[in-house]
């Protein structure tokens, strides 16, 4: 839509890649809220584009920086959940149903503390929609909305400071719409509108250790074993991968809103699913006049999105964010972001 | 018609002042129907952005205190005579 979340100084909706952000530090994860974008880098430095839910230190410049160093980072519909270099967990921007976790405070346009890591080592944050988690010391936290019972099971619409979700140990988890997926005790666990899935994750999962998976809005994939599987709803195509092969293994993977992303040995990247705005690329009857989405390729299948031509360059990681689709290259000397 | 997703009445955020029902569109924008559509018995909400749309679970007496939060009637079926 018309807001500049792709960090390109317009609006325009594009379907061939393009150079969003370069620098000498490498990004790590980049992850999209309704309308703006996030990108960490391996420095610790933060920087967002779009429709930022944050007060904007600068207007004129595409990404604008964050003060301070962070260690994580994700974003929900219009709030954003960090992790500072300090250990502090971080939340900022808007959020009426409690996932800024600051108790009755609704808009907030810097970065408040909300939570001091027990374990800095392993914690992380995860953000969707109406819901923050924070996973730290094994233990999953969570705040936000409650309607579907993906915070506690006794339903509620708002809880708005982190509160138990699992005493764990937790492993893995990943977030989506109303929903949040988690391995506790090497168990998988569903909360929420997906826990009906929750059998059938359990058994894909228990029998190995070795899996990934990532959540679009109203779905959870796995990888394992370099196959993908799928549970949940795909009235746009969301689940064409679970029935494809790849010749090559892949080296990196996410999931947006409801779109998918694969790097094949580091050099191609795929994307399926929603791709209205133009976030699975062109296909072969597209008119993408200078790049920009000529909407032909609505439901995607497994689409070839990039690939590396220079030699000393690859794909090192790909993010998905709200319909849009990011492809981190990096050469002997630079990083980039398509 | 195929929709997106169901979505409860509840789950979404009524501006009384506009009086248009709206739920985030994974495109960033959000899906919008006005009370008065449902009250008709519309229950499919477009984005104005995309071709996504979602089907809105209510039943008629839900909309009864969104009418009173925004200070308003619902509307009044127009009779036809002969």
């Amino acid at each position: 839509m018309g807001v500049d979340s792709l960090g390109l100084g317009h609006d325009n909706d594009m379907m061939e890649p393009q150079l969003s952000f370069e620098g000498p530090n490498k990004p790590i994860k980049i992850c999209g809220g309704g309308n703006f974008t996030a990108l960490l880098q391996e420095d610790g430095s933060l920087y967002l584009a779009g429709d930022v839910p944050l007060e904007r230190s600068s207007s004129d410049d595409n990404w604008i920086q964050v003060r301070g160093l962070f260690k994580d980072v994700s974003c929900g519909w219009s709030h954003v959940v960090a992790i500072t270099s300090e250990d502090i967990v971080v939340s900022g921007g808007v959020g009426e149903k409690g996932e800024l976790g600051q108790l009755d405070t609704r808009h907030s346009l810097s970065l408040q503390p909300i939570w001091t890591l027990q374990n800095p080592r392993e914690a992380q944050v995860f953000a969707c929609f109406y819901n923050t988690y924070v996973l730290d010391d094994g233990k999953l936290y969570g705040c936000g909305s409650n309607s579907k019972s993906q915070l506690k099971e006794s339903k509620s619409r708002a809880i708005c400071s982190l509160t138990i979700v699992s005493a764990g140990p937790v492993s893995h988890a990943c977030v989506g719409k109303n929903f949040v997926c988690f391995v506790e005790k090497g168990q998988a666990r569903v909360m929420g509108t997906m826990a009906q899935y929750e059998a059938e994750l359990r058994n894909i999962m228990s029998e190995n250790t070795n899996f990934e998976f990532n959540s679009m809005w109203t779905s959870i994939v796995v990888l394992l074993h370099q196959k993908f599987y799928f549970y949940g709803q795909a009235s746009q195509k969301q689940d064409v991968v679970a029935v494809h092969s790849f010749n090559e293994p892949a080296t990196a993977w996410s999931t947006g809103s409801e779109h998918g992303m694969v790097c094949i040995d580091k050099r191609e990247v795929y994307c399926w699913g929603w791709g209205e705005h133009g976030n699975c690329g062109s296909i072969a009857t597209s008119r993408a006049i200078n790049g920009v989405n000529d909407k032909s390729n609505v439901n995607s299948e497994v689409n070839s999105v990039y690939k590396v031509t220079a030699s000393d360059s690859i794909v090192y990681a790909c993010f998905g964010g709200c319909a849009t689709s990011w492809i981190c290259t990096a050469t002997s000397e630079s990083e980039t972001c398509k | 018609m195929s929709t997106y997703d169901q979505v409860e009445i509840e789950d979404m955020t009524f501006d009384p002042d506009t009086q248009i029902f709206t739920y985030p569109c994974p495109c960033g924008d959000r899906f919008q129907i006005y009370i008065d559509d449902l009250y008709d018995g519309e229950e499919i909400a477009v984005c104005p952005s995309c071709s996504l749309m979602i089907q809105v679970i209510f039943e008629q007496e839900d909309l009864r205190e969104f009418y009173d939060e925004a200070g308003t009637q619902p509307p009044v079926p127009v009779t036809v005579s002969a």
